[in-house]
């Protein structure tokens, strides 16, 4: 059977589905490669919007590894309300080795079981893609963009017809560089920010108002 | 093809995330049982259609296979016990003649 035309099939019915019954509330999935900065956009946005935080950030990759959902989140955007419902995922990588973990000190006991977890935590993450409906991509602008687990989210993203918008994070970096992200994927919109510093979040809540709203 | 929990016996099929997880017992150590004569056949060509998307290479050392996962359906998981948890004695004896 041709996967891939059910896929594109069901993503069409969907699509026509939502004109007809569009929703007040989006369940938007925050998705990405591991250390991104995932956990800490998440937080930028509930730190401006309900003065909360979701997750703990870390240098260490695989910090999140259980998918975290913050319900009713409302985000205001010249006058207009967008309520959206945010999930911070663990980051999906191809390859998951424990060894990557002992240099920050971790007990080899220790970097195993974060091993195991953060592989239970890519499957996780990629089976909540089945209840959104939009998605933030998180790269790492001043990373080669141009990676497996990059190019297979975006290709089932669009195949799933979900609304997306990709985030070129990290731009308070000297050697980040958002453009490279756009020449990769010039189909989508990327938005430039800092997550960390706050930088170009204005926009970013202006464009998720447009494209999910 | 089985996975049997090397402290308690309880066996698992491919693709059961206890295998990931661990056994009930807590234990997470798994031996694959040797396929049955008869039913050899029948099961690789049942290993050709259930590609692995987790294969785990050594305790703590994983690799995943994206794609599959985004398709959907059941999680299939590979223990790859050759090679990192066996050693293939006659390759060994090879060796030791040449030099
Ligand atoms: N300079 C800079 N650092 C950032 C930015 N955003 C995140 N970081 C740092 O990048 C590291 C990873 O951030 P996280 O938010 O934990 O990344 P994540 O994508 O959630 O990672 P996982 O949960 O492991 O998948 C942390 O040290 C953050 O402080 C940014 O905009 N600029
Ligand atoms: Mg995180
Ligand atoms: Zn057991």
């Amino acid at each position: 059977m041709n996967m891939g035309l059910i896929t594109s099939l069901k993503a069409r019915f969907r699509s026509i589905f939502k004109w007809f019954f569009k929703k007040d509330k989006m369940r938007i999935g925050i998705y990405g490669p591991p250390n991104a900065g995932k956990t800490t956009l998440a937080n930028r946005i509930l730190r401006d919007w309900t003065g909360d935080v979701i997750g703990s950030e870390s240098e260490i990759p695989h910090e999140t590894r259980r998918a975290k959902l913050r319900e009713g989140v409302k985000i205001e955007v010249d006058g207009k309300t967008l309520t959206i419902d945010i999930i911070d995922t663990p980051g999906i990588a191809t390859k998951i080795d424990f060894h990557d973990f002992l240099k920050y000190g971790m007990s080899e006991e220790e970097a195993k079981r974060r091993a195991k977890e953060a592989t239970e935590g890519v499957i996780e993450a990629i089976k909540w893609l089945d209840d959104l409906d939009g998605i933030l991509l998180v790269m790492d602008s001043t990373e080669d963009p141009y990676t497996q687990v990059n190019v297979t989210i975006v290709g089932n993203i669009e195949a799933r017809g979900l609304p997306l918008l990709i985030i070129a994070n990290k731009i308070d970096l000297p050697n980040a560089s958002p453009a490279r992200i756009k020449a990769a994927f010039p189909q989508h919109v990327v938005v430039p920010i800092s997550a960390l510093k706050g930088l170009n979040i204005d926009t970013l809540y202006r464009t998720m108002a447009e494209k999910f709203g | 093809m089985p996975h049997r929990c090397t402290e308690c016996g309880k066996e698992y099929m491919d693709g059961d995330m206890a295998i990931l997880q661990g056994c009930e017992c807590g234990n997470n150590k798994f031996l694959y049982i040797p396929k049955q004569k008869g039913r050899e056949v029948e099961e690789i060509k049942e290993q050709f259609e259930r590609i692995e998307s987790v294969r785990i290479i050594a305790p703590g050392m994983y690799e995943l296979n994206i794609e599959k996962l985004l398709e959907g359906g059941e999680v299939v998981i590979a223990l790859q016990e050759d090679g990192k948890y066996a050693v293939h004695l006659p390759s060994l004896l090879r060796k030791k003649k040449r030099s």
